[in-house]
């Protein structure tokens, strides 16, 4: 093979390599801007979140799954919308996530679906499921991963930390899951925003839209 | 195509494809919301009762389940509810293949609205234990997009019915205005200086409005200026510049009108006999002075019947309208008296004879002239400053036999119609183009011999027959006509009765179908008969114009009928007097005159026609002015 042949391919390589980070267009300026609005610990947050999501493209999926559970588990804090963000009700992009430190469980299970589906993992093996969780006696929400369609899916939560089978979370009902798209049609029809139309955009679509303009 | 129709036309177009392109999309837009109406309405559907059937998916050939799917089913508005197991086996299918009725074929054709569908899993606790996917019922959607696009196009209609009867009143308000313009500018055309008094508002209009209006009075103004000026030079054509009396021209105008009116009275040839011999004797100056004096001498003071004429050097004539016998014998005593006077003056005894001739309806014109030198003559014979009155008749023919000659041409129906009169357009003067000719009656007595046409019509007149005869006249000008492959047009001559007559104007009108080209023939009348009736040669040329013909008006001096009147009259052409082309080279006022006329006339559109010009030089004169047509 020539050494054009080799460069080409290793352009090639490059290439397929950068819409990762490209599609999260996280720049030095953007991570500025974050250490200007927020703190410099929102900062590293940010920069860890990339560095989680560059080195781990190549894992398995329950090596995937353990690192973003654990990720998000330990670098956020879990509180109220309403304290976070003055809202009874805010879906945070996962860079205003990690911006801020903290969020709910949907910010919790947004932020771990968006991550692993960056890592490549396959959408139909997510679910994102409503849930009651009796001790808290509230409404509570998970992100479920099935390895096959008739698995026991293995749960994503915030508070338990651990990645456990459903069968042994005794602790949450399952109410109803949604795939990825069906989430965000609910949610952005309840926001008030029109979907449905020829160019709708996924919900990570637009998160990454949003987190692009750093909204 | 009128220009508020072609706006129209335009606008109502453009009105027209902002409507459609608006219905249309109007329609469309309906269309995409009914569509993604009908997904979110799926999806809500799927997910509600998705939701409802969780529970019951632990056992999934529970009746529940399809009673559930049943009660949404039924409300109609879907096509399909289809709940499969994960293996996708059918667990409840729900089917409506009906057909909504009230939507048309040709909009399901037109607008093709693929129905919409909903998937979604079901959860039998974490695990997933179905799939349920929901179809809507197009035909809803299909009805209320039909019922839009009616209500739609009602409303389009509606709209763009107003919308064209605002935009005809206001292109109605608008170009009223351009239409008043446009009658302006055809009242310029015609020669009526119009003005508009109130200017429209819309500003470009109001400005050409404002233009055309000081065009109007500009132009106006100078035609006005003009005819002033053409007036005073043509009332100094008709003067002698010595004596100020009218001249040999005024003489025969003025004698022929009192023939063609049927008038009588006497007419004088006075002739100073030996002015040589006194201007020999006493000098120019006294000549002068003598002709002065006996110029007004003849000039008698509150006598309007009574016209004095020098007519050529020593010769002078007066023209007494409406005189018997006994009035002249007492005139012309009174005038021989006065002239003695005159003559002790100048030691003259013998100053002057006078020839006096009486004239009446039948009296020929061309006649009467050396009548009246031969009455001088017999004057001559009887002593100083005498008179002769020559009583006897200067027509040849009594009454009876005119009457006679006038009925036998009108029974038998035989006037001999002769062209002549021929007068050529000289624009390109190596290649002269006819451009008329005139139709002349040849009439004549019992015996054959011919008459002068002016006296038979003067006579037909007397005996209320002129009508009649010139029926008689233009019938067979006509038959000529017809007949022929003429292309030139040809001068008609008519009374002023017949100009007046409704009943002639019906038979011209109806035997003017014989012509394929009625332009043809050009109807004429003396320029001093017009004159006596204006209104009604004015009504005639516009009848005239209505069956397809033209006019003439021959004759013309600016003294008779002034040129601005012209425009008023409808005519087509103007033929001039001989006099006014006579001689032009020794009378620099003739050429003044007929560039004046010539200028007018080109403005108002009405072609001159100069006759008889028989001499060269005036010849060259008339074509160097630009007359249109030139007879020879």
């Amino acid at each position: 093979m020539s050494i054009i042949k080799i460069t080409l391919l290793a352009l090639l390589c490059l290439l397929v390599s950068i819409p990762i980070v490209a599609e999260l267009n996280i720049t030095e300026a953007l991570l500025n801007k974050i250490e200007a609005n927020y703190n410099s610990a929102a900062r590293l947050r940010v920069e860890s979140w990339q560095t989680l999501i560059d080195s781990s493209q190549q894992l398995s999926d329950i090596e995937k799954l353990e690192r973003v559970n654990q990720f998000f588990n330990s670098e956020v804090m879990f509180v109220n919308d309403i304290k976070v963000w003055n809202k009874e009700d805010y879906w945070a992009t996962p860079l205003e996530f990690l911006s801020k430190g903290a969020g709910d469980c949907e910010d919790y299970s947004i932020a771990k679906y968006f991550t692993l589906k960056e890592l490549g993992m396959d959408e139909q093996k997510l679910r994102i499921t409503y849930v009651k969780a009796i001790k808290l006696n509230q409404a509570h929400m998970v992100l479920t991963y099935f390895e096959h369609k008739r698995a026991i899916p293995l749960v994503l939560d915030n508070l338990d930390i651990e990645i456990k089978p459903a069968n042994l979370r005794k602790d949450l009902i399952p109410v109803y899951s949604f795939n990825g798209d069906g989430l965000w049609l609910a949610k952005a029809r309840g926001d008030g925003k029109r979907v449905g139309n020829a160019s709708r955009l996924s919900l990570w679509e637009e998160l990454a839209a949003r987190m692009a303009l750093n909204e | 195509m009128s220009l508020s129709k072609q706006l129209l036309i335009l606008i109502t177009l453009i009105f027209f494809f902002i409507f459609s392109v608006n219905f249309f999309l109007s329609v469309g837009n309906i269309k995409s919301y009914i569509e993604v109406e009908s997904e979110i309405h799926v999806q809500d559907t799927a997910t509600s009762l998705g939701l409802s059937l969780s529970p019951h998916m632990v056992d999934n050939q529970d009746p529940i389940i399809r009673a559930m799917m049943n009660a949404i089913f039924d409300q109609g508005y879907y096509k399909e509810i289809r709940l499969v197991d994960l293996d996708d086996n059918e667990l409840v299918s729900l089917i409506n293949t009906e057909k909504l009725d009230g939507v048309p074929q040709w909009l399901i054709d037109l607008m093709p609205m693929e129905p919409a569908t909903a998937v979604t899993e079901i959860n039998s606790g974490w695990s997933p234990a179905g799939i349920l996917t929901v179809t809507t019922n197009p035909g809803y959607g299909y009805l209320k997009l039909y019922q839009h696009a009616k209500s739609s196009l009602k409303s389009a209609i509606i709209i763009f019915v107003c919308a064209i009867l605002l935009l005809l009143t206001t292109l109605r308000l608008t170009l009223n205005s351009l239409k008043k313009i446009e009658k302006q500018a055809d009242e310029i055309s015609r020669g009526n200086f119009t003005i508009i008094n109130s200017l429209p508002w819309t500003t470009e209009v109001k400005s050409v409005g404002q233009a055309m209006n000081s065009m109007s009075l500009k132009v106006g103004n100078m035609i006005a200026r003009l005819n002033t000026k053409v007036t005073s030079l043509t009332e100094s054509l008709k003067r002698d510049p010595l004596t100020k009396l009218l001249n040999q021209t005024a003489f025969d105008v003025k004698l022929k009108q009192l023939l063609i009116s049927g008038k009588s009275g006497y007419a004088a040839f006075i002739k100073i006999d030996d002015l040589a011999h006194i201007s020999k004797e006493k000098g120019h100056q006294v000549v002068d002075e003598l002709l002065i004096n006996f110029a007004e001498l003849l000039v008698v003071p509150n006598h309007d019947d009574v016209t004095a004429y020098r007519l050529y050097g020593s010769e002078f004539s007066l023209i007494c309208s409406n005189f018997d016998k006994d009035t002249i014998i007492k005139f012309a005593e009174a005038l021989k008296q006065r002239i003695a006077k005159l003559g002790l003056d100048y030691e003259l005894k013998d100053l002057v004879h006078i020839g006096i001739i009486k004239f009446e309806r039948s009296s020929d014109f061309d006649h009467l002239t050396p009548a009246m030198i031969e009455a001088y003559e017999q004057a001559r014979k009887i002593g100083n400053n005498a008179y002769y009155i020559k009583e006897d008749s200067i027509s040849s023919m009594t009454e009876n036999d005119w009457r006679t000659a006038i009925h036998n041409m009108i029974d038998n129906d035989s006037p001999q119609v002769t062209f002549t009169s021929e007068a050529y357009s000289y624009a390109n003067p190596d290649k002269p183009l006819q451009i008329m000719e005139e139709a002349f009656a040849n009439v004549h007595n019992n015996a054959g011999i011919d008459l002068s046409i002016a006296t038979f019509f003067s006579m037909a007149q007397g005996f209320d027959l002129e009508i009649a005869l010139d029926k008689c006249i233009v019938g067979n000008i006509i038959s000529t006509v017809a007949q022929s492959s003429r292309t030139v047009p040809i001068t008609v001559n008519l009374s002023l009765a017949s100009i007046a007559s409704t009943t002639f104007r019906t038979w011209l009108k109806n035997n003017l179908v014989k012509i394929d080209k009625p332009s043809l023939l050009v109807f004429s009348l003396s320029a001093y008969v017009a004159e006596k009736d204006l209104a009604a040669f004015t009504d005639f040329n516009l009848f005239v114009k209505s069956i397809g013909a033209q006019v003439l008006l021959k004759r013309y001096t600016p003294d008779l009928i002034p040129v601005d009147l012209l425009k008023e009259l409808n005519i087509d052409f103007v033929r001039l007097a001989r006099d006014l082309t006579t001689d032009i080279g020794s009378n620099p006022t003739k050429e003044n005159v007929l560039d004046i006329i010539h200028e007018v006339t080109s403005f108002l559109n009405i072609h001159v026609i100069a006759e008889g010009v028989s001499n060269n030089n005036d010849f060259e004169r008339v074509k160097q002015i630009g007359i249109y047509g030139i007879g020879r």
